[in-house]
């Protein structure tokens, strides 16, 4: 159970999750990068939108069942101790491996594009030791920090790609859907297994209020998250053209320096950078959080802060080693090993904690007929 | 504990300022125009252009400068690939060197011819040169054009990229698409790249072009712009003259304004400042064929006219009749610039106005089905009829013409 006194919104685990998917979504944007949308990729977006909704409701509808338990409570109650210690273990991996993963995209970025001379363990340890850093403190500072950032990095989104509107060509987004769906589906796995990210829901949920909200804010989460990332995808089509957009290493910023909105402001991708940054360190800072405490539960330490040092450098050591270079990394997402990781690593988890689920519903209510 | 993290923050924050690239701008030399040309050995050549801001500095006239203080001077290097030529630019230099601030990319008419994919890979990877620029073709020596002094500006790179870019509206042959629009062109299914040429004019061209009213250059500037360099691919095929660049941009709606003289239905001639092109390809795939629609919607307002006087009283634009005349003179006007753009695609078959990409967009199934693999051979005996329906807005300031 859940020995906790923090408590955050569902306004602030709204603004956490959007936040981080925007983020890794807009960053290398695997609409267009890991599969053959091309100028279908908004398509495949909308698409990939539907389906984490679902995987959302999925996520936060069995979360609702055990309203007061984590994840590591739920699965071991549903699965059994010895194959929900397992799942647990399996979850605190995903948030180590999310966290790695989004600090050494990041870091990326900043050696391709603005840093080539600052070694990448640099930039990943200062970003460790920020999320690190916010865990410490604690989910509410996070929730309160990412109430602060949404209004920033929506607004520095939105004006890169208004930005880059003038260079937009509707051109570039034609024939829609001409090769069929097949090339378009390639586009979905990848975004949708950055999905994983929802997994952090099992562990924030007994620390939602209002609690007849909980479900809603998680769903809406992820509705508002696939449609940015669907017109972020468009505008991107139409500026740089599905060819350029789908071979460049970071496609968002590649068309936030390939246009000069004004002849007076003609440098807009600080504005990009800047919301990536504050987007990591919400999501990077909630999945350091997330993974302190599951670990914490498992190895049944009282308190989660003493495992928060450790677990940092952990992520800062996976986002070192885990990827020898950009190319390793570009790799990594791609379909269909990405995607198949994760839905056997989360998917078949959660797939079978719902199946103990029901079943445990229809026993208790064959043995309460048989009782009457 | 709170203090210790927050004083890690703090200190943090200070060794993120730069990190291992901190660079001090004192330290750097900035090149304002690149060039890339390649010599008989195969070897790129690259010209950088850099600003003396030293020069710059100060609001002194320039005669009253220092001798040797010129506001720019260049540098120039080879190497076996573009980079290699770009980087061996820096043994030259005493600072360093950052391309981050270009404004004009050239390319020698030479290497145009030999394929321009090496140059625009190097632009589209690297992380200081940006696809804001704007590009064209030089026909004559690269190096002088960049060493060559302009009337209207100190810094030679600046003005070439006013000529070339929309603010130059009067003259749309010379619209430099930018880097982006080239390369995006370069990559769309059936359709090819159309830069603009710029010529170092020779001495004899500086003392006639003040003569010359085909010559847009201004009197005493020693480049001008020629009509544009049509590629196939990424490799350049030939050359369009301003008129027929005009007929290009109009199909593409790259252009909205040009200067346009036709005949006066009162006799003379009648400017049309055309403000205004929006053009739509509209193919048809019917029986195995295809055929394209190009309509062309064009509006202007009148500038002026010729054959006044002596009891002329040119063309009376409270008559409908001459009016509708007028429209249609402008229409055939363009009309025939596009005719002319067209001949030189089939010519060349290069296709840069994008009849193919409007196959490719609009009839997806049927450039699938193999026109897509033959566009190129079937591009000469394309059927295309091209339609133009021109306004004129206003007769400018004047209600009728003034009688002398």
């Amino acid at each position: 159970m859940a020995n906790t006194a923090e408590v955050i919104a569902n306004r602030q685990l709204t603004a956490i999750l959007f936040m981080m998917r925007t983020t890794v979504v807009i960053s290398f944007v695997p609409l267009l990068t890991t599969g053959d949308a091309a100028q279908d990729a908004w398509v495949a977006g909308l698409i990939a939108g539907l389906l984490l909704t679902l995987v959302a409701w999925g996520v936060a509808g069995l979360a609702a069942r055990y309203p007061r338990l984590t994840v590591v409570d739920y699965s071991r109650l549903l699965l059994g101790r010895f194959l929900g210690t397992i799942v647990s273990l399996v979850i605190s991996w995903h948030f180590l491996l999310i966290a790695a993963t989004d600090i050494r995209i990041y870091a990326e970025l900043m050696r391709v594009a603005f840093m080539p001379n600052t070694p990448i363990w640099f930039t990943i340890v200062a970003m460790a030791f920020l999320a690190t850093l916010g865990a410490w403190f604690g989910i509410e500072p996070i929730g309160r920090a990412a109430d602060a950032f949404l209004p920033i990095f929506v607004a520095f989104v939105a004006l890169t790609l208004l930005g880059a509107a003038p260079s937009f060509n509707l051109h570039n987004l034609q024939p829609a859907l001409a090769r069929g769906l097949r090339p378009v589906l390639s586009s979905v796995w990848t975004p949708l297994g950055i999905g994983l990210q929802w997994v952090s829901v099992g562990m924030l949920f007994p620390l939602l209020i209002p609690e007849n909200r909980r479900v809603h804010s998680v769903v809406l989460a992820a509705v508002l998250s696939s449609v940015v990332l669907a017109i972020v995808a468009a505008v991107l089509v139409g500026v740089l053209g599905a060819n350029l957009g789908s071979k460049s290493l970071f496609p968002f910023l590649k068309m936030a320096r390939s246009v000069r909105p004004t002849r007076t402001i003609e440098r807009i991708e600080i504005l990009g950078t800047v919301a990536w940054g504050l987007g990591l360190f919400a999501g990077g800072s909630t999945m350091v959080y997330c993974g302190s405490r599951a670990l914490s539960q498992i190895l049944r330490i009282a308190e989660y802060r003493k495992i928060v040092p450790i677990f940092g450098v952990l992520v800062a050591l996976y986002s070192v080693y885990a990827h020898k270079d950009a190319f390793q990394l570009v790799r990594f997402f791609r379909p269909p090993g990405f995607p198949l990781l994760i839905a056997l690593t989360a998917g078949v988890p959660y797939a079978l904690m719902w199946a103990s689920h029901i079943a445990r519903h229809l026993l208790r209510r064959l043995a309460g007929r048989g009782g009457k | 504990m709170r203090l210790i993290a927050a004083f890690a923050a703090i200190c943090l924050a200070l060794v993120s300022t730069g990190c291992w690239d901190r660079k001090e701008p004192d330290d750097m030399v900035y090149a304002v125009a690149l060039g890339f040309d390649i010599d008989d050995d195969g070897d790129y050549v690259a010209i950088a252009q850099f600003a003396n801001p030293v020069a710059a500095n100060g609001g002194a006239a320039p005669g009253s400068q220092p001798a040797g203080l010129a506001s720019f001077w260049t540098n120039c290097a080879k190497g076996r690939t573009p980079y290699d030529a770009l980087t061996d630019l820096s043994p030259g230099l005493s600072r360093e060197m950052t391309v981050s601030n270009i404004e004009v990319l050239l390319i020698s008419e030479r290497l145009a011819r030999r394929g321009i994919a090496p140059i625009m890979d190097l632009v589209a990877r690297d992380n200081e040169l940006r696809l804001t620029v704007s590009a064209a073709v030089v026909d004559g020596s690269l190096k002088s054009l960049l060493e060559s002094e302009f009337a209207e500006d100190p810094i030679p790179a600046l003005a070439i990229q006013r000529m070339l870019n929309p603010i130059h509206f009067i003259d749309p042959s010379a619209m430099s698409p930018g880097l982006l629009q080239s390369i995006v062109d370069m990559l769309r299914p059936g359709q090819d790249l159309l830069l603009p040429v710029l010529r170092l004019n020779t001495g004899s061209d500086l003392s006639s072009s003040s003569k010359s009213d085909a010559d847009s250059a201004s009197p005493g500037n020693p480049v001008s712009h020629m009509g544009s360099a049509a590629f196939r691919g990424d490799k350049m095929i030939g050359r369009l003259d301003g008129h027929e660049s005009r007929g290009a941009n109009f199909a593409r709606s790259r252009s909205q304004h040009a200067p346009v003289s036709v005949e006066s239905p009162a006799g003379g001639l009648v400017s049309v400042h055309v403000t205004h092109v929006a053009s739509r390809i509209a193919p048809r795939y019917t029986d195995g064929d295809v055929s394209i629609l190009i309509n062309a919607r064009v509006e202007g307002h009148v500038q002026g006219q010729t054959d006044l006087g002596q009891g002329r009283s040119g063309v009376n634009f409270a008559d409908p009749e001459s009016l509708q005349c007028l429209r249609a003179r402008l229409a055939q006007c363009v009309r025939e610039d596009i005719e002319h753009a067209l001949a030189k695609s089939r010519e060349y078959r290069s296709d840069f106005i994008g009849l193919g990409n409007a196959v490719y967009r609009r009839l997806p199934r049927a450039w699938r089905a193999g026109v897509g693999d033959h566009w190129y051979e079937l591009l000469p005996d394309v059927e295309v009829d091209i339609e133009v329906e021109a306004t004129l807005t206003s007769p400018g300031l004047l209600r009728e013409s003034l009688h002398y």
